[in-house]
C-alpha cells in the first residue's frame, strides 16, 4: 500500500481473480487481477487506467460482487465484505453503486425510465410511491435531463441522455463510492466533456468518491485526483495525478501518455513505442511482465516481478491531492527509477508530450 | 452443445446418453406391459405353464435384478426374441434396414440437394415473388403432417391419374427381388442387369421418397435460406465485395462455407429421423422397414422389439452427433482443438 | 455488422405472415369454442346421410362410411386438436421455461443433470417416445395433453436456458443485480422478459409440431378414445377409402389440420425472422422509395449544369444526397455532401456518431447499405463519373483502384478460410497472376505490414490474430491489387492505445512511400493532427467545413468544428 488514506470510504487489499478457461481440450489458470491495493477518501476520485485486458473491469466486478474475488479483502465504509450472502451484499449496494459502460445496454430495454430510477429506491428506502415521485423528479433534474423524460423508454433516448439515466439510477440512494467503468467510452467527444462535468458537479455537492475505470489519459487528468496505472492484472505505477503526468516513469505508462494523439496542429510527439504484442494472460513471462515490449529491458527484469518502488521527486513533495490522503509516487521498474536517480533531468518529458 | 470438450469424454457422454435411453424404455415397457405372458400363451392356459414361461423370461425376478439381466444381455447383443414374429430382435432388425435406409438414402439426397438449391435461390433473390413462392413452399412442407401428404399423394398419383403404383411395399406383389448385393432393390437390379425390375421397384419408391423427401426439405431449405441470408450480411462479405472477387466465388465459396455451419445441425436430425424409420410414411406405403416394425411392436405391446428398436434409433442419434462435431470442427477452424 | 447503426433502436416491424396467422388461428379458435353454431349435423352421430356421399350442398365434405357429416365432424375435431395443442403448449411453455430460467442462471449440478435428461429424451424419436408413453399411460385427452407437452419441454429448456446464458452478462442484468436485487427478482423482472419475443416465436413453431403429432397419435388409434372426432383419427378412418376414391373422407380433416399447423407456424417464422429489410412490408416501402428517388434524380439532373472537375483531385463528391427507405419516402441521412480528394494526399473525413461519414465513403465503392437510397449527386473519379453506369463502374474501380480498409479487421476477415487464401483470391482478383505468383505477393505483403513469419502467418486463420495483427492483414489484402485510392474506416478504433500508434504509424508510412491517394474516417482529431493533410468535418449528414489541416486547427471557420476541438481537448477546455 502507498496511499494513506486516513478514513477510506473504500479500502481494498490484495485483490486477485483467477478464471480458469478452457482451451483446446485441458483448462488454464488466467490471472486477471493480481494482488491489488487501493483505498479511497470519501469524495475523491482515483482513476484505475490500462488498456484493454489490464484487468480494470475485472476489479470493479470484483468489487461489485458481480464476480467472487478469488482472494483479497475489500472494506466498504469501515465494513468487511466478503463471503457476503445477497442479502447483506444488497445492504452494501445502499452505499457502493456502479455506473456502467454502455448506455445501451445497461438500461432494461422493457423498462421506463421512472422505473428504471425509481427501482433502487423501492429496494432500500422506505419512501411513499408520491416521496418516490418527487425524488425520480429531482433526480433527472440533477443530471440535466427533463421530467418529461420519466416517461419514455430507453431506446427513445440518445446515447448520452442514456449515461445520465445511468448515473441518476446510482445517485438514487445516495451512495458513498460510485465505481464507474468507462462511462464516457462510448459516447462521442462532445458529450464525454458534458458528462464529466456532470459528474464533477455531482462530487462537490454529495461529496461521494468515485473509482473511475478508463483507458482515456485525458479524462483522467480533467477528473481525477490520484491513479494507478494496470498492465495485465499489477498495478505498474501510482501517484498523484499530477505527479504521474509530469514525471511518469514506468515504460508502460510513458507509452500510454505518448501514444494518445493530441487534437493540435504540428505537435509531432517524440514517441516512446512499445513493440510487439501484449503477452496471453494465461501463460505470463516469468518476471516483468512488459519485458518483451520494453526498450529498457535488463536481464534481471526478466527474472522476477519488480516490486513498486518510490519514485525520486525531482522537484518539491507534492502537496496531498485529497485532505487526509497521503500518495506517494511509485513505478515498478527499477532500471527507470535507477536512471532517474543518475541523471533527475529525465523525468522532464517536452511538453508537447503532455496531455 | 460443447464442442470444446474432448473425443473421449464425448464418447463418454454419448454412452450415458444411449444407457439412459434403454433404460427409460425399460421403465415405460415395464408399465406397458408388466406382464408379457399372455403373448406367449392362451388366456386359458394354467398357472403352472404361466409360471414356466415367466421363469423362462426371467420375469420371476425383481425388477432390478430383471433390469441388471437386460444390461447384461444388451451388453452381449442378445436383444431377446420378438414376441410377435418370434425371431430373435437382431435378425428382425437386420432384415427391415435395407428397406429403411433405401427409403432414407434417397430421401435425404434428393431433399438436401432441392433444400440447398432452394434455399440458396431464396437468399439471394430475397424479396422477390420467386423467393415468396418458395418461402410458401416452404412452410407449407414443414407444416404438413406426413401421413396426410402421403395418402394425398396416393389419391392423386396412383388413384386418379394411375402414375404410381399401389402402396405394397418395395416391389409389386409376385416379383421376385433381385439377388442381393447391396440390399438396395433398384440397384441391385441395375447391378444384374435387370431393368424392368429396376424400373419397378424406382416406381414403388417414388411415392414414399417424395413423402418423406419433403420432411427433409422444408427445413433445410428454411435453415439454408436464413443461414445465407445472414451470411451475406457479414462484414466479410463487404470485404470480398470490395476486393472485387466475383460474385459467384462470394457465394459459393465465401458465403457458403459460413453457411455450411448451422445447416450441418439441421441436416444432423433429419438425417436421425429419415434412417431411424419415418414410422407413418412406411405405415402408409407399406414400407417393410424398421419404422413399420416398430409401429407394429408398439401396437402389440412387443416389448423386445421396441427395445431392440430404441436402441437402435439411440446408437443412431448418438453416432450422428458425433459425426456433426468431427464435421463441424473440420469446417469452423474456430472450434478446432 | 456494419458501422451504420442507426442512434436510435428502430422498432422490429412485424411481418404481414405473422398477421395473417394470427387471423387464422384467431378464426379457428372462436370457431372451435362454437362449434355446435356451425355443425349443421350431430357430429357424433352415424346415418344422418347415406354412406360415401359426395361433396355436396346438403354434405358439405361429404360423409363417411356410416353416414356421419364430414363437415360436422372436423368443426367438431377442431375444438379437440385445438384444445390438446393449446394446452399443450402452454404447460410446456410454463415449465420448460421455468426450468430453462434457473438452469441457465444458476448452472452447477441442477443444470448439468437437467441437460443430460433433456438430452436422453431428444435422443428418441419424437413420435415414437409418444406412442411408447400414450401407450405406457393408456389413451385419454389428458393423456395426450400430458405426453406431448413432456416432449415440447426440453426444446423450451433448452431455448431459454442459451438465451438467458446469453444474456446474464448483459449490462442491464448486471445493473439490476448491483441496485440490490434478489437473484430470482433479476431473472424474472429483468432478464425473462426481455427474452420474450424468441420465446414466443418458438412456441407458435412449437404448437405447428405439437398440432401434428397429436394428430399422428390419433392416426394411428394411440390418440384420444378412438371414435371420436379428432382430425389425425378422421383422417385415418378414410385411408381405405382413399384407395377406392372416396378422398373427401380424409383430405378434409387433414386440410383443417394443415391449415391451423401452417398458420402456427407462419406466426413463428415470422416473429423470429428480425432482419426488418426481408418483410413484405418493408420490401414494398424500399421499392416505393426507389421509384421516387430515380424521378427526383432524373429532374436534378437536366438542371445540374456540367461540372470540370479539378485536375489534381482523383477522386470529386459533387452534390451527393441520399436516404434510408422509410414511411414517408426516403429519409434522408446525406445533405448535398461535396468534397474532393487531392492525389497523392492523406485527407480525413472526421465528424461523430452519425454524421454520415461511414456511409459517405462506402458510397464511393457502392458499398453503402441495403437500404441505402441515393436521391442525387455526382462521384467523379480519374474523370469518369462512377454513378453514370452503376454497377459496371465500380467493377472497373473497386478493388483494382480503390481499396477499402474496414474497421473490425477480424470481423471483416472470412472466418472460415486462411489468411493467405483470401490474399491470394484478393490478388487473382485484380492481377493478373499465377497462383505461385500471387502467393508470393501474398507473403511480401505481408513482410510489408510488418507481420512476423509471413510463411506461417499465411496459414493460419483470422482468429489466430490479434486485433491489431488483424488490421494489418487488412491492409495487405487492400494493397494486394495495387490501388490508387486507399480508404480507411476507423482503421484503429478499437485498438488499444499502443497498437492504434503502431498501426496508424504503419499506414502513414505506406501511403506516404506507395505514393497512394488516402481517405481517413476517423471521429478523432488526435489522428488527423497528426497524419492528415486536408480535413473535411462533417455533421448531421452535412459537409461543414473543408481545408487544409493547419487551417482547420489553427483557424477553423465554423463553429462545429470549433467546439469539436474544443471537446477534444478536454483539458485545455476545463
Ligand atoms: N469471465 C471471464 N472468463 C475468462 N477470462 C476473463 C473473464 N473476464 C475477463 N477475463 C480476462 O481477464 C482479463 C482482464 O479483463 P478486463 O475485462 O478486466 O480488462 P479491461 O482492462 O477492462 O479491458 P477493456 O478495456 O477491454 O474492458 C482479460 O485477459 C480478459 O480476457
Ligand atoms: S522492469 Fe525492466 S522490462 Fe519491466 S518495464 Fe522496467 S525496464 Fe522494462
Ligand atoms: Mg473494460
Amino acid at each position: 500500500m502507498t496511499a494513506i488514506v486516513s478514513h477510506p470510504v473504500l479500502h481494498v487489499l490484495g485483490l486477485r481473480k483467477e478464471f480458469t478457461i478452457r482451451a483446446r481440450g485441458h483448462a488454464g489458470i488466467l490471472t486477471a487481477v493480481d494482488g491489488v491495493d487501493l483505498s479511497i477518501a470519501p469524495g475523491e476520485t482515483v482513476a484505475l487506467v490500462g488498456e484493454s485486458g489490464s484487468g480494470k473491469s475485472t476489479v470493479a466486478r470484483c468489487l461489485t460482487r458481480l464476480i467472487e474475488p478469488t482472494a483479497g479483502s475489500v472494506q466498504l465504509d469501515g465494513r468487511t465484505l466478503g463471503g457476503l450472502g445477497w442479502k447483506d451484499m444488497s445492504r452494501a449496494y445502499k452505499d457502493l453503486q456502479m455506473v456502467f459502460q454502455d448506455p445501451n445496454s445497461s438500461l432494461n430495454p422493457r423498462m421506463r425510465i421512472r422505473d428504471i430510477i425509481e427501482e433502487p429506491m423501492r429496494l432500500h428506502l422506505q419512501l411513499s410511491a408520491a416521496a418516490r415521485r418527487e425524488r425520480a423528479e429531482e433526480l433527472i433534474r440533477e443530471v440535466g435531463l427533463d421530467p418529461m423524460h420519466l416517461d419514455r423508454y430507453p431506446r427513445e433516448l440518445s446515447g448520452g441522455q442514456r449515461q445520465r439515466i445511468g448515473i441518476a439510477r446510482a445517485l438514487a440512494i445516495d451512495p458513498k463510492v460510485i465505481i464507474l467503468d468507462e462511462p464516457t467510452s462510448s459516447l462521442d467527444v462532445s458529450v464525454r466533456g458534458q458528462i464529466l462535468e456532470l459528474l464533477q458537479r455531482i462530487q462537490r455537492e454529495r461529496n461521494v468518491a468515485y473509482l473511475f475505470i478508463t483507458h482515456d489519459l485525458q479524462v483522467v487528468r480533467k477528473i481525477a485526483d490520484r491513479v494507478l496505472v494496470m498492465y495485465l492484472g499489477l498495478v505498474v505505477e501510482e501517484g498523484t495525478t499530477e505527479a504521474v503526468f509530469s514525471a511518469p516513469t514506468h515504460p508502460y505508462t510513458r507509452a500510454l501518455l505518448s501514444a494518445a494523439p493530441v487534437a493540435e496542429y504540428g505537435a509531432v510527439k517524440e514517441r516512446f513505442v512499445l513493440s510487439g504484442e501484449i503477452p496471453s494472460p494465461v501463460d505470463l513471462p516469468r518476471g516483468c511482465r512488459l519485458a518483451g515490449r520494453c526498450p529498457l529491458v535488463q536481464p534481471q527484469c526478466r527474472e522476477r516481478q519488480p516490486p513498486l518502488l518510490l519514485v525520486p521527486q525531482p522537484v518539491a513533495a507534492q502537496p496531498p491531492a485529497t485532505p487526509g490522503v497521503l500518495q506517494q509516487h511509485v513505478a515498478a521498474c527499477p532500471p527507470a527509477i535507477a536512471a532517474i536517480e543518475d541523471n533527475p533531468a529525465l523525468t522532464a518529458i517536452p511538453p508537447t508530450n503532455r496531455l | 452443445m460443447d464442442r470444446a470438450r474432448p473425443i473421449a469424454v464425448r464418447v463418454a457422454g454419448s454412452l450415458a446418453v444411449i444407457l439412459g435411453v434403454v433404460t427409460l424404455t425399460f421403465v415405460l415397457a415395464r408399465i406397458v406391459s408388466p406382464d408379457p405372458t399372455n403373448l406367449y400363451v392362451s388366456p386359458q392356459a394354467d398357472l403352472e405353464t404361466r409360471a414356466a414361461i415367466r421363469a423362462n423370461l426371467g420375469l420371476d425376478k425383481s425388477i432390478p435384478a430383471q433390469y441388471g439381466q437386460f444390461l447384461a444381455d444388451l451388453v452381449r447383443g442378445r436383444l431377446g426374441t420378438s414376441f410377435s414374429t418370434g425371431q430373435p430382435v437382431t435378425s428382425d432388425l437386420t432384415s427391415r434396414l435395407p428397406a429403411t435406409f433405401e427409403l432414407a438414402t434417397y430421401a435425404v439426397i434428393g431433399g438436401t440437394l432441392l433444400g440447398f438449391a432452394v434455399g440458396i435461390l431464396s437468399a439471394v433473390l430475397r424479396g422477390s415473388v420467386l423467393d415468396k413462392i418458395l418461402r410458401f413452399l416452404t412452410v407449407g412442407g414443414l407444416a404438413m403432417p406426413q401421413f396426410w401428404i402421403g395418402l394425398m399423394l396416393l389419391w392423386i398419383f396412383f388413384v386418379k391419374m394411375g402414375l404410381a403404383p399401389g402402396p405394397v411395399g418395395r416391389l409389386p406383389i409376385g416379383v421376385n427381388p433381385p439377388p442381393r448385393i447391396t440390399s438396395f432393390v433398384v440397384v441391385d437390379s441395375l447391378l444384374t442387369g435387370r431393368f424392368g425390375l429396376a424400373r419397378h421397384a424406382a416406381a414403388q419408391l417414388a411415392l414414399p421418397v417424395v413423402t418423406l423427401g419433403i420432411a427433409v426439405f422444408a427445413p433445410i431449405a428454411r435453415t439454408v435460406r436464413s443461414a445465407m441470408i445472414e451470411a451475406l450480411r457479414a462484414d466479410y462479405i463487404r470485404t470480398a465485395i470490395a476486393m472485387n472477387i466475383p460474385k459467384r466465388t462470394i457465394w459459393f465459396r465465401y458465403a457458403f462455407k459460413n453457411v455450411l455451419l448451422p445447416v450441418l445441425t439441421m441436416l444432423a436430425g433429419v438425417i436421425g429421423f429419415a434412417f431411424s424409420g419415418a414410422v407413418l410414411v412406411e405405415g402408409i406405403f407399406a414400407w417393410p422397414g424398421v419404422g413399420q416394425y416398430a409401429l407394429d411392436a408398439i401396437q402389440q405391446s412387443d416389448f423386445p422389439a421396441i427395445q431392440g428398436f430404441v436402441l437402435y434409433a439411440a446408437i443412431l442419434y448418438v453416432v450422428i452427433y458425433l459425426i456433426l462435431d468431427l464435421a463441424y470442427s473440420s469446417i469452423d477452424p474456430r472450434v478446432r482443438a | 455488422m456494419s458501422t451504420l447503426q442507426p442512434a436510435r433502436r428502430r422498432r422490429r416491424s412485424t411481418p404481414l405472415s405473422v398477421w395473417l396467422g394470427a387471423g387464422i388461428v384467431a378464426v379457428m379458435a372462436v370457431v372451435s369454442a362454437t362449434t355446435r353454431l356451425w355443425a349443421p349435423y350431430d357430429p357424433d352421430t352415424a346415418g344422418v346421410g347415406p354412406p360415401y356421399a359426395a361433396p355436396s350442398r346438403d354434405y358439405l365434405f361429404g360423409t363417411d362410411r356410416v353416414g356421419s357429416d364430414v363437415f360436422s365432424r372436423t368443426l367438431s375435431a377442431a375444438t379437440t386438436d385445438f384444445g390438446i395443442t393449446l394446452s399443450a403448449v402452454v404447460i410446456a411453455f410454463v415449465i420448460g421455461t421455468a426450468l430453462g430460467a434457473l438452469a441457465g442462471f444458476y448452472g452447477g449440478i441442477l443444470d448439468t443433470i437437467l441437460m443430460r435428461l433433456m438430452e436422453i429424451v431428444q435422443a428418441f424419436p419424437a413420435l415414437l417416445l409418444a406412442m411408447l408413453m400414450v401407450a405406457a399411460v393408456g389413451s385419454g385427452i389428458v393423456n395426450v395433453i400430458v405426453v406431448v407437452s413432456i416432449l415440447g419441454i426440453p426444446n423450451y429448456v433448452r431455448l431459454v436456458r442459451a438465451e438467458i446464458l446469453s444474456k446474464k452478462n448483459w449490462q442491464f442484468a448486471e445493473a439490476a443485480k448491483v441496485i440490490g436485487n434478489r437473484p430470482s427478482r433479476v431473472l424474472f423482472r429483468h432478464l425473462l422478459p426481455n427474452s420474450m419475443r424468441p420465446l414466443i416465436a418458438f412456441s407458435s413453431i412449437n404448437a405447428s409440431w405439437v398440432a401434428i403429432i397429436v394428430a399422428s397419435l390419433g392416426f394411428i388409434g394411440l390418440g384420444i378414445e378412438p371414435g371420436s372426432a379428432e382430425w389425425g383419427s378422421m383422417i385415418s378412418r378414410g385411408q381405405d377409402s382413399i384407395l377406392s376414391g372416396e378422398w373427401w373422407i380424409s383430405g378434409f380433416p387433414g386440410i383443417a389440420l394443415l391449415l391451423l399447423s401452417a398458420s402456427f407456424y407462419l406466426i413463428g417464422d415470422g416473429l423470429s425472422e428480425d432482419s426488418p429489410g426481408s418483410s413484405v412490408l418493408s420490401a414494398r416501402l424500399l421499392r416505393r422509395a426507389r421509384r421516387g428517388a430515380a424521378t427526383a434524380m432524373a429532374t436534378a439532373a437536366a438542371a445540374r449544369p456540367e461540372s470540370t472537375p479539378a485536375p489534381d483531385r482523383i477522386l470529386e463528391v459533387i452534390g451527393f444526397s441520399g436516404g434510408f427507405a422509410g414511411p414517408e419516402g426516403v429519409r434522408p441521412v446525406l445533405h448535398d455532401v461535396s468534397f474532393g480528394l487531392r492525389r497523392g494526399v492523406m485527407t480525413a473525413i472526421v465528424g461523430e456518431t452519425g454524421s454520415g461519414k461511414t456511409l459517405s465513403a462506402l458510397s464511393i465503392v457502392g458499398l453503402a447499405p441495403e437500404g441505402f437510397i441515393r436521391t442525387g449527386g455526382q462521384l467523379v473519379f480519374d474523370g469518369v463519373d462512377l454513378l453514370a453506369d452503376e454497377p459496371a463502374s465500380y467493377g472497373r474501380v473497386r478493388g483494382t483502384r480503390i481499396s477499402l480498409v474496414f474497421q473490425d479487421a477480424r470481423g471483416s476477415l472470412n472466418p472460415v478460410f486462411t489468411v493467405g487464401n483470401q490474399l491470394i483470391d484478393a490478388c487473382r482478383a485484380n492481377r493478373k497472376v499465377s497462383r505461385n505468383e500471387a502467393r508470393a505477393i501474398a507473403i511480401a505483403m505481408l513482410e510489408r505490414v510488418q507481420i512476423p513469419e509471413p510463411e506461417r502467418r499465411m496459414r493460419q486463420y483470422p482468429h489466430e490474430f490479434s486485433g491489431g495483427m488483424a488490421q494489418r492483414v487488412m491492409l495487405a489484402l487492400a494493397l494486394i491489387s495495387e490501388p490508387e485510392l486507399l480508404v480507411l474506416d476507423e482503421p484503429t478504433t478499437g485498438l488499444d492505445v499502443t497498437i492504434q500508434a503502431d498501426v496508424m504509424k504503419l499506414i502513414v508510412d505506406l501511403v506516404r512511400t506507395e505514393g497512394l491517394t488516402a481517405c481517413l474516417i476517423t471521429h478523432d482529431l488526435g489522428v488527423v493532427a497528426e497524419t492528415c493533410q486536408d480535413v473535411v468535418v462533417m455533421r448531421d449528414g452535412r459537409v461543414r467545413e473543408t481545408g487544409s489541416c493547419q487551417q482547420i486547427f489553427t483557424n477553423p471557420q465554423d463553429p462545429y468544428t470549433a467546439a469539436l476541438l474544443a471537446a477534444s481537448r478536454l483539458v485545455e477546455a476545463a
